[in-house]
């Protein structure tokens, strides 16, 4: 029992990491532009993503390392500050994308106007941040967020090509890539980048902290970050593979979160839809809760403050105000009235300047057996940790020239 | 600075590493940036032309499976969609815009206007399948204009 338990931390963290406001807008605007070409972007960004957290579960669980102490000490404090400021300004931005995700499903859910559900789920969101104890917090969302395998479902019952999705499994250029291949390159950097978005990590690797994980508990860490992230990737296919069956072949390619839904509705109608929104609504919304407690992990691990959600709020004052004030600057980035789509896409692609500068710490401390002893990387993990570095590599050098050839995915 | 405590093993923060930081973020807001700024032109048009395309598209379905939501769902949906399109026309008409694009502008304007007026009475009609019946009628008409200006294209 402790160790089903023990999952819901990883799937709150993979429904959070890849199944937010970004992979439902990402996902189904790729199915719905791709079809089944870009199912390969996912597999390998959840592949990176598993390796890494584990890696840094393992970190935090043998050298009681979180993410920001080690980038602090292997990146040396000028460039660990610029790492600092961007995955702040990332946790920032996506907090704001994720809160208005969150204020979109409550309104499709009660049909109150936006600006009355960004306020209430604001409200919602701190108050269940204050009240929950990490524990309860983790497997109340990881545990609602179940509701997204309608997706999965859903793409059964529409009838999945499983000749295209075989296909869309291999890296590919579609026939309909060539009249916009920077397009194509755009969803590729956006869906891996969705997948691996370094909040991930500072929330993984600081939760494993928090909740006084030991050595024993090194197999449930492999575990957690296997059977959690490939969850929330199988979800994320699920989601492409409903856009392609329902949205390309009528042209739709959305650019709105409600068009995520449209998979359940056609599968499965009403119980569809309120099964979909209720996950969705979850995963956003551990999501928007992950971000701010990440950029508060963060902060407070990078200059050596106090931290931790288990302490009394009182006890850790900075890292109190600094979760809150990072929700408050997601409430005042959503009242200028920005389309909190259009601040999850420049979220995720900017989120690739940081993500080298988070991940090259993890990998060079996971093969430190100064600081890991028996539990340094082997042979495997440290050719899987270089391999997927490089990919993340790859990807932020990807990104700026991407960003301008494609203007944004609209080309 | 002063409300932190000391930073054990605190070092100068290096400016060139700094600049070059923030030269990257710069280089990254630019594209956002620049295309708020600069006139709307042909690539411009065809993204507008393109997205309305898929957003009239996407109403179509949304009517279409009516029976299958809820009323909430399709009410908030079509006065997104309408929101949305409105938004973008508000744009472009308060925007700058490269004179070769006047006609297209002109008529982005147009079919713009009146999906999101269309939108704005689907809403209501959530429990009215004569008027939905009509709408529907009357979306797959600007799906057609849309067609015939070579939208996306």
């Amino acid at each position: 029992m402790k160790a089903v338990l023990g999952l819901t931390l990883g799937i709150m963290t993979a429904l959070g990491g890849f199944v937010d406001v970004g992979e439902l807008v990402f996902a189904s605007q790729a199915g719905g532009r791709f079809g089944y070409a870009l199912l390969w972007p996912v597999v390998i960004g959840a592949a990176a993503i598993i390796v890494y957290s584990e890696m840094c579960g393992r970190v935090a669980i043998v050298g009681r390392r979180p993410v920001f102490e080690l980038v602090r000490e292997r990146l040396g404090f000028s460039l660990g500050l610029c790492a600092l400021i961007g995955a702040t300004i990332m946790n920032v931005l996506t907090c704001a994308a994720e809160v208005g995700g969150v204020a979109i499903i409550l309104r499709l859910i009660v049909g109150l106007p936006y600006g009355l559900t960004v306020a209430g789920g604001l409200v919602a969101l701190i108050v269940v941040v204050s009240v929950l104890p990490f524990d309860k917090l983790e497997r109340v969302f990881g545990l609602m967020g179940l509701f997204m395998l309608v997706f999965v479902v859903s793409a059964v019952v529409l009838g999945v090509d499983w000749g295209a999705a075989a296909g869309g499994l291999v890296p590919n250029v579609p026939a309909s890539a060539g009249a916009a291949p920077a397009t194509y390159a755009y969803f590729v950097v956006g869906l891996v980048a969705a997948t691996i978005m370094p909040y991930e990590v500072q929330f993984y690797s600081s939760g494993t902290i928090e909740e006084e994980k030991t050595p024993d508990d090194l197999r449930e860490n492999g575990v957690v970050a296997g059977f959690g992230y490939a969850f929330g990737s199988v979800v994320t296919i699920a989601i492409i593979v409903c856009a392609a069956e329902v949205l390309q072949p009528r042209g739709i390619q959305p650019a709105d979160i409600g068009a995520s839904f449209l998979g359940p509705i056609r599968a499965l109608a009403v119980v569809g839809l309120l099964a979909a929104l209720l996950g969705a609504l979850f995963a956003v919304g551990g999501a928007a809760i992950e971000t701010s407690l990440a950029g508060a992990y963060g902060i407070a691990q990078f200059f050596g403050l106090e931290w931790g959600k288990e302490k009394s709020p009182w006890h850790v004052p900075r890292f109190t105000v600094t979760w809150l004030a990072i929700f408050g600057l997601a409430a005042l980035i959503l009242v200028t009235g920005v389309d909190p789509v259009d601040v999850t896409e420049y979220a995720v692609v900017f989120s690739v300047v940081v993500l080298p500068l988070t991940y090259l710490p993890i990998l060079l401390v996971a093969r430190d057996r100064t600081v890991m002893g028996e539990h340094v990387n082997n042979r495997v993990a440290n050719i899987a940790g270089l391999l997927c570095f490089a990919l993340v590599v790859v990807v932020a050098v990807a990104a700026v020239p991407v960003l301008y050839l494609s203007r944004l995915g609209q080309a | 600075m002063s409300f932190l405590p000391p930073i054990p093993n605190a070092e100068r923060v290096d400016r060139r590493i700094l600049v070059a930081f923030f030269a990257l973020l710069v280089l990254l807001v630019a594209p956002g940036v620049w295309s708020g700024f600069s006139p709307a032109g042909a690539d411009t048009m065809r993204d507008a032309f393109s997205s309305l395309q898929s957003t009239v598209a996407q109403a179509i379905l949304v009517v279409e499976e009516r029976d299958r939501e809820t009323e909430a769902y399709f009410t908030s949906e079509m006065e997104d969609l309408g929101a949305s399109v409105d938004e973008a026309r508000t744009r472009l008409l308060g925007g700058s815009y490269d004179p070769s694009v006047a006609a297209d502008r002109r008529a982005f304007v147009e079919t713009a206007r009146r999906f999101s007026d269309l939108a704005e009475q689907l809403a209501l009609a959530a429990d009215d399948p004569a008027r939905l019946r009509t709408g529907r009628a009357s979306l797959e008409q600007i799906k057609g204009t849309l067609e015939q200006l070579g939208a996306g294209g």
